[in-house]
Parts: structure tokens; sequence; C-alpha cells
């Protein structure tokens, strides 16, 4: 009979084996040099409407630098899903690839297309309860989806609080009402006003402070 | 059009063609105005051309300039002239072409002042009048927001002569810009102050009493001449921060030495919150003394008296209290105003928050560190908190225009995270009198006799480290209690089913948090905050803070930079530094997130020859991470992701797997 000793140590090691496995994330499923360069094509002869900002076409290779929130959304929203969708799909893969390997590829196209839909219902610019409920579902589908490929990959701290988006649609309305870009776009704003290097002196924010709202009327306050 | 391309010209804030276009501001901004070509410029050149030519034709028959209907045939032209150049200059700023821009705006002053120069001092003084009021529209084109014919604005520039506006306008539109320093444009004061002196003396009647008084009246250095445009009705109060302590104290009148005690038995913070500055005025010596670390705030209700003599605001916010006072039927939500929060709101009253005959108005709240310096000291800790306000009973079309955004405060520094309550916590007191009291306006466009106005705080909008920091939360990375929404620990992150999370309580982090504020030691607060992962916030100042339904996650930062960029450059591998790198020597089956330059087989040689030679460990130092990498590589040590080996950790690695061979 193993004593309770014996469980617990064999508990520790256990505990212990996987937090050694997540620290290290292999990407077994990364894009081969020639996938990143169909995506790199797909993305420099898709013709898109000005509002959407394209992602950089050399994407993956080095100097285009850090890209933007909106890249970012260009990428997911319809670069990525659109190339995966023509390398990885049942249909679209070669008879040589390992069947092994061509599901594990179809599966990953799979949570990027839960991510996507995610995304997208989740920044929408009008929404509903039926629609955050859809959201939470599909980010838990695709976090599913992902534990399942990598069994011992611990989620990340972004990965856990993307789960809490979902109630807060129907409370605060749409994402677009209460994110983050105004107020970034305010920072791009003062950060090209010019000052005298000096913080601690007066004008420096003075400058920063009144010249953006110097627009408003004079009135007669209180 | 001329109202719509006004406020792009001198616009800080939103660089978008029209507001009305993109409802929500959405990023792409850029996009949007590339849609002007360099083709259409070249039209706009033309059609600017002929008008200045019909305009100087008009000019030319000086009897004609009496009729009223030539001379609002000028104001015409000229407006549409202005606003073409607003455009130019708007689409160069855009896609920085700074000398074609200058070209512009140095033609268009160029054409007035010729005007000025013929009608002042060639043929007839009668047109005087023209002159000015053409060039005060011009002027409001370029720097009125909203309203090319504001009528408070107008009479604000008649003050001046026309000569003075002018002489104003250079300084200023070089330093906002074409990024003239403050030095210079002063210098450029004084050079146009003695260009207009020397023409004059050299005129036929020479330098009259008239254009004497006029150079007097000129402003002598960039400050007083951007008061001629701005900066007129906004009130700021100088507050002082403590160096050491961080401790917000309110002025006008600040001690000399810091009097904070963060504990009741601990000492006084005793640092140096002023210093004295000796000026010469007139020849006199003064001083003063000024605080070491100031904090300019600017005085919101004052703003918002301001704010709400702009046309329809006062209207549009008047329709939405009565909007968000009912409830919602509808399914769907466009808009924050749709959704339960408005209306879960309270008034001091405990009534819900927006019936009432007062104006009644719900904000959110951002607060956001950036490097002041134009990114130019990377690497140097330098940082300046931004913390503004934006009305969401506004529509969306409007919410964030320029003059609709409340800036609170530019903080001069990076406090703490023990230190940030009392840093905000005397501006969180004066946003809740706000709330409990509101603001009587003396004067409003719809109530003549005045009203008042309250204002409450509907939610927080920050960055996940930043929404923690203000909210007392503990950081993604405490090893405990990582996430700021609730209490999972991180232990269980793995746990995917919503329903299965511990959600915060409003009570109990309240409870958590004033045991913070009430340890007597920091040993005493760091041991509640070890805890409870809590945090005394500045935001419990305000009455209603209820940090469960009031704090949000950022889309923006969650979503595309956190989740979309993961997904694509750690699960599918697309990063950029992949590919080239780390291929040589070690096969690409091996995993590596973040990889680096390749060394050469010299530098691996010498780096083989130094771990053969090596005695002891210290005698590794100095090797390269990139050589270290491949050696551990070769030495079968398991490696893991780039950024956690560190240089110290593979030095130690290596050598202890050598050592023990």
């Amino acid at each position: 009979m193993p004593s309770n000793e014996v469980i617990g140590s064999e508990l520790v090691d256990l505990c212990m084996d996987e937090t050694q496995q997540r620290r290290s994330r292999p990407i077994r499923d990364a894009l081969t040099k020639e996938e990143c360069r169909f995506l790199q094509n797909s993305i420099r002869t898709t013709v898109r409407p000005p509002s959407h900002r394209a992602p950089p076409s050399n994407l993956g290779d080095e100097g285009h630098g850090k890209l933007k929130a909106d890249q970012w959304r260009s990428l997911l929203e319809f670069d990525v899903p659109v190339a995966l969708a023509q390398l990885w799909s049942k249909e679209s893969q070669s008879e040589t690839v390992a069947a092994e390997v061509a599901e594990r590829k179809e599966k990953m196209l799979t949570a990027t297309m839960y991510l996507s839909i995610a995304i997208e219902l989740g920044t929408s610019f009008s929404t509903s309860r039926k629609k955050a409920e859809q959201y939470t579902e599909y980010m838990i589908k695709y976090l599913q989806l992902l534990l399942h490929l990598y069994p011992s990959m611990a989620l990340t701290a972004n990965q856990h609080t993307a789960l809490h988006v979902g109630p807060l649609l129907p409370h605060f309305g749409p994402a677009p009402g209460w994110w983050m870009f105004p107020f970034e776009r305010l920072i791009g704003a003062l950060q090209k006003v010019n000052h005298n290097y000096q913080r601690g002196q007066h004008s420096f924010f003075v400058d920063l402070l009144i010249k953006p709202t110097n627009h408003l009327p004079k009135a007669s306050s209180r | 059009m001329c109202v719509i391309y006004a406020h792009i010209a001198f616009e800080h804030f939103v660089p978008q063609h029209s507001h009305n276009s993109l409802p929500f501001g959405r990023p792409d901004t850029r996009a949007q105005a590339n849609e002007v070509s360099f083709d259409d410029i070249f039209n706009l050149d033309i059609e600017i051309e002929e008008h200045v030519r019909a305009f100087n034709t008009l000019c030319d028959n000086i009897v004609a300039l009496e009729e009223p209907s030539t001379q609002e045939a000028l104001h015409e032209h000229f407006l549409y002239f202005a606003g073409k150049q607003a455009q130019v200059f708007n689409f160069a700023t855009s896609t920085k072409i700074a000398a074609r821009t200058w070209e512009c705006i140095l033609e268009s002053l160029a054409v007035v002042l010729l005007r000025l120069h013929q009608v002042k001092y060639g043929q007839r003084r009668g047109e005087d009048a023209i002159v000015g009021g053409t060039l005060t529209k011009i002027l409001i084109v370029f720097f009125s927001s909203n309203n090319p014919l504001d009528t408070e604005f107008l009479s604000e520039l008649n003050k001046f002569d026309p000569t003075t506006l002018l002489m104003s306008f250079i300084p200023v539109i070089l330093h906002d810009h074409g990024k003239l320093s403050i030095k210079w444009s002063d210098n450029l004061l004084k050079l146009l102050r003695l260009a207009l002196v020397s023409a004059w003396t050299r005129g036929v009647e020479g330098l009259t009493f008239h254009h004497q008084s006029l150079v007097d009246g000129l402003p002598r250095n960039l400050t007083t001449a951007q008061k001629v445009f701005f900066g007129t009705g906004a009130v700021t109060h100088t507050r002082a921060i403590c160096p050491k302590c961080e401790t917000l104290f309110d002025g006008p009148e600040f001690p000399a030495r810091c009097n904070s005690k963060r504990f009741p038995s601990s000492s006084v913070c005793d640092e140096p919150l002023t210093e004295t500055r000796t000026y010469q005025h007139k020849g006199e010596s003064l001083s003063r003394s000024y605080p070491i670390l100031p904090l300019e705030e600017q005085d919101w209700p004052s703003w918002k008296a301001r704010w709400l003599q702009q046309d329809g605001i006062e209207e549009m916010l008047e329709a939405s209290q009565k909007y968000m006072a009912k409830q919602h039927h509808e399914d769907i939500l466009r808009d924050f105003r749709d959704g339960d929060a408005v209306r879960n709101l309270c008034g001091p009253d405990g009534k819900p928050f927006f019936v009432s005959s007062a104006l009644r108005t719900a904000w959110t709240i951002s607060g956001d560190h950036f490097n002041p310096y134009f990114n130019k000291l990377a690497g140097k800790k330098a940082s300046t908190g931004c913390y503004a306000m934006l009305c969401i009973s506004l529509p969306p079309s409007v919410r964030y225009r320029p003059e609709n955004v409340f800036l609170i405060t530019a903080l001069p520094c990076d406090p703490s995270v023990d230190n940030i309550p009392f840093t905000l916590g005397p501006i969180m007191r004066r946003i809740n009198d706000q709330w409990k009291s509101g603001v009587w306006i003396k004067s409003t466009p719809c109530y003549p006799s005045g009203r008042r106005e309250q204002s409450i705080v509907a939610n927080l909008v920050t960055d996940m480290p930043g929404g923690s920091k203000l909210c007392g939360r503990a950081q993604h990375n405490h090893g405990k209690h990582f996430c700021a929404m609730c209490l999972l620990l991180k232990s269980n992150i793995n746990t995917i089913d919503p329903s299965c999370f511990p959600m915060r309580s409003c009570l109990q982090e309240r409870d958590a948090a004033m045991r913070w504020l009430q340890a007597d030691s920091q040993k005493a607060r760091d041991a509640v905050f070890q805890e409870t992962g809590i945090r005394w916030s500045a935001f419990w100042e305000l009455e209603y803070w209820d940090p469960t339904s009031m704090v949000v996650v950022d889309t923006m930062h969650n979503l595309w930079l956190g989740l979309a960029q993961h997904h694509c450059r750690l699960m599918l591998g697309i990063d950029w530094k992949r590919h080239n790198k780390f291929k040589a020597t070690v096969d690409s089956e091996h995993p590596t997130y973040t990889g680096f330059v390749n060394p050469t087989t010299t530098e691996l040689d010498k780096g083989r020859a130094k771990l053969q030679k090596a005695q002891s460990e210290t005698q590794l130092h100095g090797v390269k991470k990139n050589v270290l990498w491949v050696l551990s590589y070769e030495a079968g040590i398991e490696l893991t992701p780039v950024k956690e080996m560190t240089v110290p950790t593979l030095t130690r690695r290596l050598w202890v797997s050598t050592g023990s061979l």
C-alpha cells in the first residue's frame, strides 16, 4: 500500500514536470519559408479598401518594425485566414504530406478561424447579447483547440483576460465606445507638440495642456 | 467646405478629414487622408490661382469696393482660398512634404500682405476694414475649430490691428507646425518688428504716431503672440509634487519642504518642494519660489463652462440625457449610451443619475504614460502621464473631436505603485465634487439665466498594466492574482470556462484597499498586498466607484496587440527573426522564439577555446550571447526561449555542464 507521502511526492514531481514543459513552448505548426512567402505574396497582391491598412508586404522578414494594432487587425481579419485556408485546408494539401501533419495543420487553421471570428464579434460596431455570447463561445473554442494542440502550454494573462470581454459587451455597448484608440491618438498628438525639453518647467505642461484644447470659445465661467 | 477643413488645419488631435464619415474614429485615418492624390493637389493649385486672380481684379476696382456685394464676393473668395490652402496644408502635413506646405502658407500670407500694403499705404484708408475683416476671417478659418463664423472669436480678433495679427500669426504657425524653437520664434518676432519699422521710416509719411503705437503693440515674444489666438480661456492650476514621496500638494502656496507622513509613526518626508529663482524685471532683480516638480492641472468646471458655449453641444447633451434616462429595449446595441452601464449609474441622491432637472453628463477617463522627448531618448527613463476624459453623452460623431476631449493633466513623473494613490488622490477628489455638487454655470445657450451641471465617470479605459496600477490591483505577473478582472489563481490559468471564474466583489475589494491604507507600516501594507493583491487606489475617492463594473478590458490592446499578435507570431511562427537566423549551426527544427545573428566560425572557435581553457566561471564572462547559445546547444543543454535565457543563466549552465563532463 502506498502511503500518503508517496502520492504527495508523485504529485509534486508531476507538477514539476508540467512547469518544466510549460517553459519551452515549441512552435510545431510554424509556417515554412515557402508558406511565409505565399502569405507575403497574397498581402502584396490584395486590393483593399482605403480604410483597410495593409500589413507590411515583407511580413516576417526583418526591417518592417513593430506592427500597429490596426495592422494586426487587417492581418487577422483577412490576410492570415485567407492565406492559410489556401495552404492548409483539407482540399488544398498535397497527398505527399503525412496524414498526421495534415490533420494538425487543418486544426491550426480552424483555430485561426475561431480567433478571427471571435475578434470580429468582439470589436464589431454594433453588438447584442447574442453576439456577446457568440464571442465567448468562439473564444473558448479557440483556447480549447490551442490547449488540445499544445497540452503542456500555459495560457497567457492576455488569453485569460480575453474571456472577460464577453460580459462587457452588453454592459458597455460595442467595443469602439470604450477602446483605447482615441486616447492613444491623443498621446500621439501630445508627443508631437513642441516643447523645451525641460520637464520641470511651467511652459512644458502649458504647451501640452492648453494648445490642443485652445479651440474652445471664451466664456463666462461660474 | 471651409467648415470641414477649418478644424483640420490646426487640429492637434484627430488627423482625419471629416469626423462624420468615420463615426468611431477608427484607426484607419491615414489611409483616408491619402485619398487626395498629387493630381488633386495640382488641380487645387490651379483653382486657387484662379481665385487669387479674381480676387485681385475685384480689389483693383477701388470704387466698387465700397459696395457690400463686392465686399461679400471678396470674403467668399478669401474663405474659399484659405479653405483650399488648409486642404493642401493638411495633405502636406499628413505626408510630410514640408517644403510644399510652406510655399502655400507663405503664398497666402504674401497675398494678404500685399493687399494690406496697397490699401493701407497706397490709395485709400477706407478699405482698412475690408482687409482687416478678410484677414480675421482667414485666421478664423485656420484657428477656429468648428465654426468659421464663430462670433466670440471674431470679436476677440477684431480687437487687434491686422498688422498685429499677421505679425503674431507668422511665428505661431512656424512654431506649431514648422518646429521652430521658442528662442528662434522670439528672434523672428524681433526681426519682423525691425522690418516693419525700417519700411515705415523710409515711407513718404515717415514713422507716424499711429505706426509707433502699432509697433509698441506688437507681441514681444512667442507666448504673447500665442495669446492673440488662443489660450484665452483655459484655466490651469499649478500644483507641486514631492520628488521623493510623490505626494501632490494643492496650491497656490506651497510649503518649502514636504510635510507629508505616510504612516502615523513614520517621520516627515522633508524633501524640498520649491526652489527660488531670481529674474530681472525692468531693471529690478526679483525672486520667486517655484515648485521643483510642478503639475499643471486644467480646471474642469471652467473648461465645461467654455465647452458648453459651443454650437449645439448643450442640445445634444440634453437629448442624450433624456435617452439614457429611459430603458433601452432594442436587442441591438450601437453605442455606449445603449448599454446597461449608463443606466446603472446613480446620482448623489441615490436615484438614477440621468433623471434630473440639472444637466447631467457621463464621462470616460483614461490614463497612459508616454515618452515626451519625441522618442529621441529611447531607453532613458522619462515618462509623462496623460490623463484625459471623453464625454460619452455626446454622439460618437462629435465625441472624439479635439475640442471635446478634456485633458486633465500631464503628469511630470511616473509614480510608483505605492505612491500613485497619493499623487492622483486630490485630482480624483475634485472629480468627485463634480458628481456630488456639480458646477453652476452662469449662462448656457439654452438657459441664459444659468443652470447646474453634474458629471460622473462611467468607466476607466486603460491597457492592462496601467489599469492594474491605477486600480491598485496586482499586475499580470503577480504570483497569485494575475487577472485584473477576477480572482482566478495563476496555478489555474488554463481554466477556460468563464462560469468557473471567481468574480471580484466591490465590497471585498474596498475592504482590502482600506486595510492597505490603514496599515501602519510599509511592511504591513506589503503583507496586505501579498495576501489580497489589492492596494489603495485614488479612484476610491469617487464615492460611486465600483471597480467591478467600471473597469474595462481594452480590446485594442487585448485582442489585437495581444491575441492577434500572439497567435501570428508564436502560434503560426510569423516572426521576422526566425527564418534568416540561427540556421547554419542549429537545425531549424529546434524551437526558438526570438533568434539573433549567427556567430561567425571564428567567433565560435574563440568561444570553444575559451571554454576549454577556462578555470573558473568568471573566465567565461565577455562571451557573446549568440556564441553561448550555440555552445550550449552543442553541449546538449535544454534551451528554453531566448527571453528567459539571460547571459548569466547561459554561462552558469554551460559551466556546470562542461565542468561535470
